[in-house]
């Protein structure tokens, strides 16, 4: 039960940083808690929240995937050149985009644990590369645009709503999320995940085969980065290979970070990162409504992500110098 | 066929410089399609060159040096073995890929010219670009240089000193080494896109004309000049260019959508211009503003006039876009090289023209 509580604690400064960035917002921008915008709101979440599921698995695991936003820009590049051939079925294409990022992950895995690339900032770094290569030439360096295609089925993602405005894609993510949460909590395989982020010989010893837990993890960031290629069909209705190198992926790591996540492993919940999406979502969002240049967006956004990362630290160190304190108050009582 | 061609001429909302080389038996086109309202025309240009004192830019003080109804490549000579080195920006975009494709063109019909075209891995990459000039100005073994480049002032210290032919394509780079511009300047493109983007919200019946542009990466020189083209172009026609309201979109279209979405929040009366960086962000603009009945009249104006723009245009997607004829850019800085190199004297200016001519839709094969 303490700890149970002790994890919402964790949450309730993330949850009032968001709930105070939408209380100034709101008076800032008349229009921002207007229902249109905050729908909104949440379908410019779905696109970094899934993006973000994946990239909390290989953070929790100690490691990374640099290669989240280029697999997903890759994704939807595939389905464009798809189009472009002829394939127009909605299905097919939505199964092609996951079997290929999906494959993008396996192989991301496969190169941290069968080929022993030192560290997967390495081989997703240059994963990424090649993904951004590979999506201008499978698109001949052209825009290529999903309306009146008759693949307009591939768009319902991220476009459809339903209750009144309610978008589609985010209530993926929500379902995504829930899942996520249950694997990581309930299930003997979300443990050994974040065994193996806390202590890799240990996760060794213990009988857990990390090498398969943490190629599961770098599969499942390929898969999230495919959904996510297919909701960014659907927003912008179509794809450019150029856009691989945009800094999807940090975006993806700071929501993480703020949600708690750490690039030591073993820490990081969905809540948390759900709360860190939520927050840069809000945060771009109010600044593009207020017309904020995006040098100041950039920079505010940068002071969030320190911020949250120095409130997590300090906690930390105080809990553990608690701990320490009560450790050695307990020592005494014995000598005495 | 036929609707290729009609998509070049709508999405040609023309382009500057010395009207001149404009052929004037085909210009002045006028499309209507699906809304669309697209303008070519000797007129606006013959207006540019009288503004030219105003502008004061580099780029626009070349083209004023241009003549009228002039080829300044006619009968030069282009024969002689030469290695030529075309620097771009990038290669991997549709719209640069046109400009590489021009220059290979020339490389193709010419046997004895060498034509090596190169460029960074994105319109941002700076010192990517800036490690290939250094590079191939130091290795000497090119005869002459065709530089697009990503930061003009960082290109001109580059290049200072240089003896070899040195040609500006696409942006201009204001140093005493570069022979000639060629290309037309961002700036006044989106001036005269500015300004047809007025007509057609006139005609499309809105009578507070207001505009909001969507642009690229803050501080980009690109997305600068077009952003103060948008704004001069749209004053200057009558409209109101809300410089307050500005969203920076990264030239991303995903971040496109984000900016339409705040645009549709803080105007639910609708906007009659919606001015964007490039195709790809008019196109999701449009996209994202679809459905909502307060923007159904509104003007979407793009930037490149690449094929797919075209094909958006015809759909309604997209309104209008403000084109660049890349292709002839790629083709006349080459060829100007080489006649230089032959001893032909160029002028400052090289009009690269407008993709409404139909030499250039027979080459890409948008006309038989």
């Amino acid at each position: 039960m303490k700890n149970k509580w002790n994890g919402l604690a964790n949450y309730i400064g993330t949850f009032a940083a968001l709930i105070i960035l939408c209380a100034a917002l709101s008076i800032a921008s008349p229009n921002f808690l207007d229902k249109t915008n905050l729908m909104s709101i949440l379908k410019q979440t779905s696109f970094n929240a899934l993006l973000s599921t994946g990239m909390l698995l290989t953070l929790i695991t100690a490691g990374i995937d640099l290669s989240v936003g280029a697999t997903a820009t890759f994704g939807a590049c595939v389905a464009g050149a798809m189009v472009r051939l002829g394939v127009h079925n909605p299905i097919v294409l939505f199964f092609s985009v996951l079997a290929v990022s999906g494959t993008i992950g396996l192989i991301n895995g496969l190169l941290l644990t069968r080929l022993h690339l030192p560290h997967p900032f390495v081989s997703t770094l240059g994963m990424k590369n090649v993904l951004w290569g590979a999506a201008l030439i499978i698109t001949a360096s052209q825009m290529i645009s999903f309306s009146n295609t008759g693949a307009e089925g591939i768009m319902l993602l991220g476009s459809a709503t339903i209750l009144g405005g309610f978008p589609i894609s985010f209530l993926v993510v929500l379902f995504i999320y829930i899942l996520m949460h249950i694997l990581l909590t309930r299930t003997a395989l979300g443990r050994s995940i974040y065994c193996a982020g806390g202590n890799m010989e240990a996760t060794r010893l213990s009988g857990i085969h990390a090498e398969n837990v943490l190629t599961f993890c770098y599969i499942m960031s390929g898969l999230m980065a495919g959904f996510a290629g297919i909701v960014s069909i659907g927003r912008s209705g179509i794809c450019n290979g150029a856009n691989a190198i945009q800094p999807y992926d940090t975006d993806a790591i700071a929501a993480c970070i703020i949600g708690g996540a750490s690039f030591m492993g073993g820490k990081g919940t969905m809540v948390g990162t759900m709360l860190g999406a939520l927050i840069i979502a809000v945060l771009r969002n109010g600044f593009t409504l207020l017309s904020v240049p995006s040098a100041w967006q950039n920079l505010v956004l940068g002071l969030v992500i320190i911020g949250a990362v120095l409130l997590d630290v300090t906690r930390e160190r105080m809990q553990r110098n608690k701990r320490q304190k009560e450790a050695g108050q307990e020592k005494g009582g014995e000598k005495a | 066929m036929f609707r290729r061609g009609l998509c070049v001429i709508a999405a040609a909302v023309l382009l500057l410089g010395s009207a001149a080389a404009c052929d004037k038996d085909s210009g002045a086109e006028k499309a209507g399609t699906s809304g669309t309202e697209a303008k070519a025309g000797t007129e606006a240009m013959t207006e540019e060159k009288k503004d030219e004192s105003s502008v004061g830019q580099s780029a626009e003080k070349a083209e004023g040096k241009s003549r009228e109804g002039e080829d300044p490549l006619a009968g030069a000579d282009l024969s002689g073995s030469y290695k030529i080195d075309v620097i771009l920006k990038t290669t991997s975009s549709e719209y640069w890929s046109y400009v590489v494709a021009g220059a290979k063109a020339f490389e193709k019909e010419h046997s004895n010219i060498k034509v090596d075209v190169k460029g960074a891995s994105s319109e941002t990459a700076y010192d990517e670009q800036q490690n290939i000039i250094e590079t191939d100005l130091n290795a000497g073994t090119y005869d002459g240089y065709v530089i697009a480049p990503l930061q003009a002032d960082l290109v001109k210290t580059l290049i200072s000193g240089q003896k070899k032919p040195i040609l500006a394509v696409d942006t201009n780079i204001d140093a005493p080494e570069v022979l000639s511009f060629v290309g037309t300047s961002n700036k006044t493109a989106a001036e005269e896109g500015g300004k047809a983007a007025v007509e057609a919200a006139k005609k499309a019946g809105w009578e507070k004309i207001e505009a909001i542009s969507i642009s690229g990466v803050q501080g980009d020189g690109t997305a600068t000049d077009r952003l103060k083209g948008y704004q001069a172009g749209i004053e200057s026609a009558g409209g109101t260019f809300l410089e307050a309201e500005i969203q920076y979109a990264d030239a991303v279209a995903d971040k496109a959508v984000t900016s339409m979405e705040a645009i549709m929040q803080n105007h639910p009366e609708g906007v009659a211009i919606i001015c964007c960086n490039n195709d790809d962000m008019a196109i999701a603009a449009a996209r994202a503003a679809k459905g909502n009945e307060a923007y159904k009249n509104t003007v979407f104006m793009g930037f490149d006039g690449i094929k797919s723009a075209c094909d958006a245009i015809l759909e309604g997607s997209e309104t209008m876009s403000v084109a660049q004829e890349a292709y002839e850019m790629g083709y006349k800085s080459v060829a100007a090289a080489v006649a230089n190199l032959n001893g032909k004297e160029l002028p400052k200016f090289i009009n690269s023209g407008y993709p409404s001519s139909p030499r250039t839709m027979r080459r890409r094969g948008w006309i038989l």
